[in-house]
């Protein structure tokens, strides 16, 4: 659940992670031209998913911030917020499928991995399975690579794993959605700092 | 276990050969590029009809677009690499 004073910086912070969401998608998107190479094509479009997706949820915030209380419990408006949510999860699982993709076509023998993440019906813990996954494929290539790019983006996306546990756990209190936040914004710092430094450099 | 290259691995390894020694002769391309001379060919063919290279007097040269290509290859590898995925 999200605090309503929460509300507002948490639509900033959605902003920000809808933006480099975005960015990476654009500039994935540009290498796929340049590559023609498939698993380019489904990372670009696992971003494009994902900032849409936050760009869903920050509508949906936005609307409980200029909706009046009363209104906001009604029964039209709650129907409306349930939509809306699950549009916002099938995106976002849908992204993280995709970028999953553009790893098990990668490497043939992670794909050994795959019906792992078909087996928990409940769709937070969903997303998770695959950022775990995801997640491993990071490890891997930071401990092939062990540059400073390799190891932000390994940190993004278990951080982005860590934050989706909290946003999962933020049913029991407040506290943890705001906590899922802050590592989430985290990790797209990171994914910022990568695209920065590769895009910028020479 | 040997690393395979793709066809836009192959384009940039030449490349880059060419642009490191300034200008070459085929033979020495040849000698550096670790492919077959027919396969070899067939890359330079490519990157002349796309003119990321040129031929003077017997001898290859990287064009203005061979260098933009190079650095934007470069470039998408570094954030490829960063995700832990290949051009």
């Amino acid at each position: 659940m999200i605090p309503t004073w929460f509300f507002i910086l948490s639509v900033v912070l959605e902003l920000f992670i809808g933006i480099v969401s975005i960015l990476t998608a654009l500039v994935s998107y540009r290498a796929f031209r340049f590559s023609k190479n498939i698993k380019i094509f489904y990372f670009s479009l696992g971003f494009m998913l994902i900032s849409t997706a936050m760009f869903l949820h920050i509508f949906l915030i936005t609307l409980n911030i200029l909706t009046p209380l009363p209104a906001r419990i009604s029964l039209e408006r709650l129907s409306i917020d349930r939509f809306v949510v699950t549009i916002f999860y099938i995106f976002e699982i849908l992204g993280f499928v995709f970028i999953s993709l553009s790893y098990v076509f990668q490497l043939k023998e992670i794909a050994l991995l795959t019906p792992l993440m078909i087996i928990n019906p409940y769709l937070e813990i969903f997303v998770i399975v695959f950022q775990i996954f995801i997640s491993i494929e990071t490890f891997i290539n930071y401990m092939n690579r062990k540059t400073r790019d390799s190891l932000f983006t390994f940190l993004a996306f278990l951080f982005l794993f860590i934050s989706n546990f909290f946003f999962t756990v933020s049913i029991y209190h407040e506290v943890f959605y705001i906590i899922g936040q802050i590592i989430q914004l985290l990790s797209f710092i990171l994914i910022f700092t990568v695209i920065y430094r590769t895009v910028r450099s020479k | 276990m040997k690393k395979y290259r793709s066809k836009l691995g192959i384009i940039y390894d030449i490349l880059k050969i060419i642009d490191d020694e300034k200008e070459i002769k085929i033979t020495k391309l040849l000698s550096k590029a670790n492919l077959s001379y027919s396969r070899l060919q067939g890359y330079i063919d490519y990157l002349e009809k796309n003119g990321l290279i040129k031929k003077e007097n017997e001898v290859y040269k990287i064009t203005e677009k061979g260098l933009n290509f190079l650095r934007e290859y470069k470039k998408f590898e570094n954030f490829v690499e960063a995700f832990g995925l290949e051009l």
